[in-house]
């Protein structure tokens, strides 16, 4: 644990004191800002609006910085040779894996925390009663956004960085549209079309399991065996995708 | 060639191809404790994937490497030996300092031993004044050094160098070339490959001569360079026989 740590905390410490991070930041804060605007100028919704668009906005910020962030900083550590730094020394491929996915977490976890305490600190004097709800859909968020991360990993170990993040944000929309488009194949009557959308449906993530945005907004409560559901397969997907992406990396000739 | 179970190297038969590309033929060759062996080669000869294939970074095609009587998977192999790769950049936002005490973390050292250890490399790679510093802000020369020193964190007892003289000043050279003495005398076997004919032959106690992924001769100085002839003759000599 204190190699994959070590590892972790090396990754993190590199991207974050990249300074290009910081302009992103900057931009992803403003785009945050404009759920207050966009609230004040609905009618009689301001707090639902609010709680919608900031809360989706903090989501895809983060979700994009990591993505792209994440890819890029595999590829540098082939490109860098950093690989060559730390496979001679007794690591193993997958503690490295291991720490690179801890470093990214990391990295989520700064995001969610910057973006989402400046829009709780927005929130709090504007509409102070959807904190709770901004509280449970991050969490959330991190658990939608981590989970992508490893496959993110998977993809970077084989492939191109900008590669690797358009596939992980390719899975991203088709993870949170399963439902929609198998209601709508069923629909159709084709049997060939069903087995391939089940297929896929059970394949590729379903990350409609973590959005929570709709039933917090309308105060629906969520069965706790939901939210169980969730954790599990969160960490079934995720531990699968790390354990690919190790066997991938094992593979791999430097 | 007898094969030496104790001996910090020992390369048998080793191959590599690249689809139908040969990188390295069918090399076999040891190395004994506090040993200093210099490979050299034209560009392309398999010097470096020679390397990286002693250090698990390549596998080979066929063949076998062994490490004071082990595989190089076997992890505990990998506490005694360090590594210095060609043309290093790592993690360019880490200082000096928190390279090697990565390095040293790495290796399961203790936070004291590794703070006493990094004090004593920067020391001697001549980076006192600047291991705080950002490794962006380093010259090529000073990367070559500080990559040396994370080399030498785990007190090895076999160093492997790609390339250490490359891109170095006269001064740079100099200083690794002592840098590369002051090893050799604490015990530690080394293994580098170089250009820099005159350098290998000032350093080394064996010297091998690659092309084209093929050993073409391994001896002793004495035995390899003929009184009043240099290193770059019989350099010249041998691959052009080849």
């Amino acid at each position: 644990m204190k190699i994959v740590w070590a590892i972790a905390i090396t990754n993190y410490k590199e991207i974050i004191r990249e300074r290009l991070l910081y302009g992103i930041l900057v931009i992803a804060a403003l785009f945050t800002a404009v759920s207050f605007f966009l609230a004040t100028v609905s009618l009689d919704q301001n707090a639902r609006v609010m709680q919608n668009t900031g809360v989706a906005a903090i989501h895809f910020m983060t979700l994009f910085i990591c993505v792209f962030v994440a890819t890029n900083s595999v590829h540098r550590d082939f490109e860098r040779r950093a690989l060559y730094f730390l496979f001679p020394k007794p690591i193993s491929r997958t503690q490295y894996i291991f720490g690179k996915y801890l470093g990214f977490v990391l990295l989520t976890l700064t995001t969610l925390a910057i973006l989402g305490g400046l829009f709780s600190v927005g929130a709090a004097f504007l509409s102070p009663s959807i904190l709770p709800a901004v509280g449970v859909n991050l969490l959330f968020s991190f658990l939608e956004i981590s989970l992508l991360l490893a496959v993110a990993l998977l993809f970077a170990s084989f492939t191109a960085p900008l590669n690797a993040a358009l596939y992980t944000l390719a899975l991203f929309v088709i993870g949170n549209g399963q439902s929609t488009i198998k209601n709508f194949v069923d629909k159709l009557d084709n049997n060939a079309l069903t087995y391939i959308t089940n297929g896929v449906y059970y394949l590729l993530p379903n990350l409609e399991k973590f959005n929570l945005r709709e039933a917090t907004l309308y105060d629906v409560r969520v069965p706790l065996a939901a939210i169980a559901w969730a954790l599990f397969y969160w960490l079934v997907f995720t531990s699968l995708s790390l354990y690919l992406a190790s066997r991938v990396m094992h593979k791999q000739e430097l | 060639m007898s094969k030496k179970t104790d001996a910090p190297l020992v390369v048998t038969n080793l191959k590599k191809s690249f689809g139908k590309v040969k990188a390295v033929r069918d090399i076999s060759f040891s190395v004994d404790a506090g040993e200093v062996l210099g490979i050299v080669g034209p560009n392309g000869a398999g010097k470096s994937t020679t390397i990286k294939m002693i250090l698990g970074l390549l596998e080979p095609t066929s063949g076998s490497v062994e490490l004071f009587g082990k595989k190089i998977s076997d992890a505990s192999v990998r506490t005694r030996i360090g590594y210095m790769p060609e043309t290093p950049s790592f993690y360019n936002h880490l200082s000096g300092y928190e390279l090697l005490q990565v390095a040293g973390t790495l290796f399961s050292l203790s936070k004291a031993e590794v703070k006493r250890r990094s004090a004593d490399l920067v020391e001697m790679v001549g980076l006192s004044d600047s291991a705080h510093r950002p490794l962006r802000e380093y010259s090529k020369g000073m990367l070559q050094r500080i990559c040396l020193a994370q080399a030498l964190i785990n007190q090895p007892d076999i160093i492997f160098l790609d390339e250490p003289m490359d891109g170095l000043d006269p001064i740079g050279r100099i200083r690794m070339k002592e840098t590369l003495l002051e090893i050799r005398s604490k015990g530690t076997a080394v293994v580098f490959n170089s250009h820099i004919l005159s350098d290998v032959a000032a350093i080394s106690d064996r010297i091998a001569i690659m092309d084209h992924g093929t050993l073409l001769k391994l001896d002793t100085v004495t035995n390899l360079i003929p009184k009043g002839k240099t290193l770059e003759e019989v350099f010249i000599k041998t691959v052009e026989a080849a």
